[in-house]
């Protein structure tokens, strides 16, 4: 169901439509396994925390239970936080271990679970079209978690120029990494 | 939350970098819910911030001149420290033995003292740890999120100590790794076990720990197989 509303989204999967829940899906899935990354750090528990999320809220739109389209983000926002609560009370009660194979102790988790190829490559191609000083304006800030003051007043550039640095990257960041993916 | 907000304050720098605070991380994530646009930007950020985490991690950055030697620098200037101690050090004792002692001897006899026994020049000093008043510590909160525990340290702490509560698991004893705020590994702790009270507790010395959020690691050891168990962030404040 390509450009179906929200209202239309929840009506048909009301009435059992396969589609629709698919088109649910297809929207919301990647919100929920971003959110689900960057809080349980591990992609397996992400895949985990996803499909219970979608499990229980296609049980809730089945039952009734979600009568507006405009709640319909939120009401799934909330679901996610629910299931990663659960999870980590679950973690703490049982002493729940990540498996040594999956932690993977030498590499940040934030590294770990955000990179791929493709990444690499647009990350790659993004820092050589910038010149030096701009390098490591984004250096200081990414890698030395400094803030947009410190890193001006370390580079002796105004901060405004920073964040024109930060903009101009991120943006080709975007074109390189969708025409990879795309391609 | 408006697209104005998001591109004034940085929002989306921000959250990425868990530097919001928890009411407009939620304000973000429920308007990101909505909002292709900022989830496609949120995404790419969270990507770019690693892929540039990573590239200088691994020195990569070529001409970014201090980001190779960021992970290090205290290392070098410990170094660096230690050997000119170690040389002035050597240069006194040498005088010392060389000079200052024999004139001494000389003054001695000079005024008729009978030198002392030559075994008797050799002092013992032993230097036990220094007691520590108001030592800081540390009760690391089980939490996976972007929640730090803060640990304050008085300008005169030599020790921080890091106490962790943990649930039943398998494992007697523990490893806990201090990774730096650019994520490099700081300190190694092996053969953690619980004290009475059930719980870790390590001290740290508090001259290798800069203002910063580090992440701290406890792995089980014993018995095999290793794991993660659980993973803490902890503020380290400086005056």
């Amino acid at each position: 169901m390509p450009g179906a509303t929200e209202s239309e989204v929840l009506a048909g999967i009301q009435r059992g439509g396969a589609d629709s829940e698919a088109a649910l899906y297809e929207k919301y899935s990647a919100r929920v396994y971003y959110l689900a990354l960057r809080e349980a750090k591990s992609r397996q528990d992400a895949e985990d925390i996803r499909a219970e999320t979608f499990l229980r809220v296609l049980q809730a739109i089945r039952k009734g239970q979600v009568r507006s389209a405009e709640a319909l983000p939120a009401f799934i926002l909330g679901v996610a936080r629910n299931v990663i609560r659960e999870l980590y009370a679950r973690r703490r009660q049982m002493g729940d271990a990540v498996p040594a194979e999956e932690a993977d102790l030498t590499t940040p988790s934030h590294e770990r679970n955000f990179l791929d190829q493709e990444v690499r490559v647009a990350v790659r191609r993004t820092m050589d079209r910038l010149k030096p000083r701009e390098r490591r304006v984004l250096c200081m800030l990414f890698y030395e978690e400094l803030g947009t003051e410190e890193v001006a007043r370390q580079a002796s550039i105004a901060p405004e120029r920073v964040r024109l640095v930060k903009s101009r990257a991120l943006k080709h960041f975007r074109e390189l990494h969708r025409r990879l993916t795309s391609s | 939350m408006l697209h104005t907000q998001i591109e004034h304050e940085e929002v989306v720098e921000r959250y990425v970098r868990n530097q919001l605070a928890p009411e407009d991380r939620q304000a973000f994530e429920e308007h990101y819910f909505t909002c292709d646009e900022c989830f496609e930007k949120v995404e790419a950020m969270e990507r770019l911030v690693a892929g540039v985490q990573e590239l200088a991690r691994r020195g990569e950055l070529g001409d970014t001149e201090r980001q190779s030697r960021a992970p290090y620098g205290w290392l070098w200037w410990a170094f660096a420290g230690t050997s000119l101690a170690m040389m002035a050090l050597a240069v006194a004792t040498g005088w010392a033995f060389l000079y200052e002692i024999p004139t001494l001897k000389r003054t001695l006899i000079a005024y008729g003292a009978t030198p002392p026994p030559q075994q008797s020049s050799i002092v013992t000093i032993s230097l036990g740890p220094m007691p520590e008043a108001n030592v800081p510590l540390a009760m690391l909160q089980a939490t996976r999120g972007e929640q730090s525990t803060t640990a304050a340290l008085p300008a005169d702490a030599r020790q921080l100590i890091l106490w962790v509560e943990l649930g039943a698991t398998r494992y007697r004893s523990y490893r806990m790794e201090i990774d730096s705020p650019k994520g490099q590994k700081l300190l190694t702790i092996d053969g953690l076990s619980r004290g009475p009270y059930g719980a870790l507790a390590a001290s740290i010395p508090t001259k290798s720990l800069q203002p910063g959020v580090y992440r701290v690691k406890l792995v089980g050891q014993t018995p095999p197989p290793a794991s993660l168990v659980s993973e803490y962030r902890l503020r380290i404040l400086k005056p």
